[in-house]
């Protein structure tokens, strides 16, 4: 029963994220909205800020969720893209009101694991430590957040799809020569 | 509110501090206490502070004993929303806010609101008036969290919940919790609602803590509150304490269990339970169907005054008489002194056990309730008794809430039968003349020998 009545108040939230920014919507018509009391607002969230993380989290499992009938990275990267595209107001509205730090770090947990997955099968073979792994992962993953952002600053538009792409196939190109420095087990 | 970047400054470091803590609290509290000194936090702590400092260095001690099991008995998150709320925000934050307000007001100003989110209890004890109340009157959350809202404006941030049973009413309780992550709550409660979902609901907030009703063991507390009713309260210990809640008990000492109540056996079985602290209240003959027998007689306040006092030092339990402490705040915290209390109906009232009142919260903001006649005559009465070992208006010194009540204009906020404060203050005059004389004895022989007749020239 919580869970739907979450599910309900993120509904709403997004209803009402595709006609004005987050900092202008109040817990008292988002409750209105979606017909339940103030009291069922608190009891699960503290804010419409935790309200919003939840649901962006609960998207974001969706979609890793059908990361099985992925055949690579680049294609978990799409599925991510396409949400946010399908989303794009209020990913917009989002972006304008919290501000770059928020969407970044909510990014950042969730592409993290993609692409230390996709070194993990790249780099099996190779001897590596944690440090050095991590180090490039977070490059890479840097590298996709901020092509994101160029995006986002751009408003989403169509068409970057493309230079999208060629960045994705330039990580996977590099990737031979960012690992050629590691011997095999 | 003026941004203070000497607060903010602190308010980091504490928390760093706490984090330092938790690596090695053994090795590192008495480096804590040398900053807190340092940070100067709560002007005027300073003698208090030598003596904990004192204490904390001594594994023998209780206190010590206490403080360590507050890091191997209690959930991290748990322990540091008590450490955020209450040594950060409700002292370091509360305390030079409610000063601003008290000054620029000219009233108290609490440091903690009791408040009644029902009158409804799913039990019905013998002499308790929360079941003369009848099961209609609730405080709805949106009034909660409004007077939530204006106390922290005014620096409260401890808010206590008493009844009826708070927990009929859980989910708004949990709400209000987590709403308001800066407060600490806790609950009176007679603890059978608490459940595992439940406590997993407190793992989730972190910042509630019941007290929980125990009078006595099996028997007295059975007879009293219904067959059953013990087993499930050690039941609902036995969950907070496997999953790291802090939580309290709450007794009642009355002329009839006064012996167990206060015996090295209970205290030990407290401990045992897994409570962190006691809160310790006389029975007190308020309302018209109240038993003036039970109140305590001179002796057995005495004892009760004696046992706490014999058992601080080396039990590790904080424990607290709200009757016979007064020397450690000065007498009666009521009145918006350090507390104060609105029941489910919305009356704004000074105490807990005092059911007076001139305003309504529904009608009224909590600044004006804190003005209103009645807060205004404890305000300017306060303390009521030079000897604080006779702190209370009511039990101790009938004539100055007769007097009080008078004066303010205060009317009966009884829910079943009004009661005239004459007929109230009656009941209490016979006990607090008698304590007045054993009282003034304990205290010449505490504090001051030039106030006392008895001459044995101690």
């Amino acid at each position: 029963m919580a869970h739907s009545t979450k599910g309900l108040m993120a509904e709403s939230l997004k209803k009402l994220l595709n006609t004005k920014p987050l900092d202008k919507i109040t817990v008292k018509e988002l409750v209105e909205d979606c017909g339940v009391n103030r009291q069922t607002f608190y009891y699960n969230f503290r804010d419409i800020y935790d309200l919003l993380e939840w649901a962006f989290e609960e998207d974001a499992r969706r979609i890793l969720e059908e990361q099985k009938d992925y055949k690579n990275w680049q294609e978990i990267f799409w599925a991510a893209f396409h949400y946010l595209l399908d989303n794009k107001t209020l990913v917009l509205n989002t972006f304008n009101s919290v501000g770059r730090s928020y969407l970044e770090n909510r990014l950042k947990t969730r592409l993290t694991p993609v692409v230390r997955n996709m070194l993990e099968q790249r780099a099996g073979h190779l001897v590596m430590s944690e440090l050095d792994k991590d180090f490039i992962v977070h490059m890479y993953t840097v590298g996709l957040i901020s092509v994101m952002f160029d995006w986002f600053a751009n408003n989403m538009r169509d068409g970057d799809q493309e230079q999208m792409q060629m960045f994705l196939d330039k990580i996977d190109q590099s990737i031979e020569s960012t690992l050629s420095g590691f011997t095999a087990k | 509110m003026a941004f203070d970047l000497g607060l903010s400054v602190k308010k980091v470091a504490l928390n760093q501090a706490f984090k330092y803590l938790e690596k090695d609290p053994e090795k590192n509290i008495p480096k804590m206490l040398e900053l807190v000194e340092k940070l100067d936090i709560g002007k005027g702590v300073g003698p208090q502070l030598q003596h904990i400092k004192k204490l904390l260095s001594d594994p023998e001690n209780a206190w010590y004993k206490y403080v360590m099991s507050l890091w191997t008995d209690l959930d991290a998150g748990v322990r540091k929303a008590l450490f955020e709320n209450f040594v950060v925000n409700a002292n370091m934050i509360g305390n030079p806010r409610r000063k601003e307000f008290r000054e620029k007001y000219q009233c108290n100003i609490p440091w903690a609101i009791l408040m009644d989110p029902t009158s409804a209890c799913n039990l019905h004890c013998t002499g308790c008036w929360a079941a003369e109340y009848g099961n209609k009157l609730n405080l709805s959350f949106d009034d909660l969290d409004s007077i939530i809202e204006q106390g922290k404006e005014l620096g409260v941030f401890f808010y206590i919940f008493s009844g009826g049973e708070p927990l009929v009413r859980k989910n708004d309780v949990i709400a209000l919790c987590n709403k308001h992550p800066d407060c600490q709550f806790l609950s009176f409660t007679n603890g059978t609602l608490i459940d595992e979902a439940f406590a997993d609901e407190m793992l989730r907030v972190k910042n509630f803590v019941p007290a929980i009703s125990v009078e006595g063991f099996e028997e007295a507390t059975d007879s009293r509150r219904g067959a059953g009713t013990f087993q499930r309260v050690m039941n609902a210990m036995k969950i907070l304490k496997e999953k790291k809640l802090a939580f309290g008990v709450s007794c009642c000492y009355t002329s009839a269990n006064v012996d167990v109540i206060g015996s090295e056996e209970y205290f030990d079985k407290m401990i045992e339970w897994g409570a962190k602290f006691c809160w310790l209240f006389t029975y007190m003959p308020v309302g018209k169907d109240a038993v003036p027998e039970l109140m305590v007689s001179p002796e057995q306040r005495k004892f009760m005054y004696e046992q706490v006092r014999k058992f601080r030092p080396v039990k590790p339990l904080f424990v607290m008489d709200f009757w016979n402490d007064g020397e450690y705040v000065e007498g009666c915290i009521a009145g918006g002194r350090r507390y104060l209390h609105i029941n489910a109906n919305g009356d704004v009232e000074p105490c807990a056990f005092i059911h007076y009142a001139n305003v309504n919260i529904h009608d009224c903001t909590l600044i004006e309730a804190l003005q209103s006649p009645l807060f205004k005559a404890y305000h300017d009465g306060q303390p009521w008794n030079q000897n604080h070992l006779r702190p209370c208006p009511l039990l101790d010194n009938p004539d100055c809430l007769i007097h009080a009540v008078e004066v303010s204009g205060a009317h009966s906020t009884d829910m079943q039968a009004p009661e005239d404060i004459h007929d109230l203050g009656e009941k209490c005059r016979k006990a607090s003349e008698a304590w007045g004389k054993t009282a003034d004895e304990i205290w010449a022989c505490t504090h001051d020998c030039s106030t006392c007749g008895a001459g044995c020239a101690k």
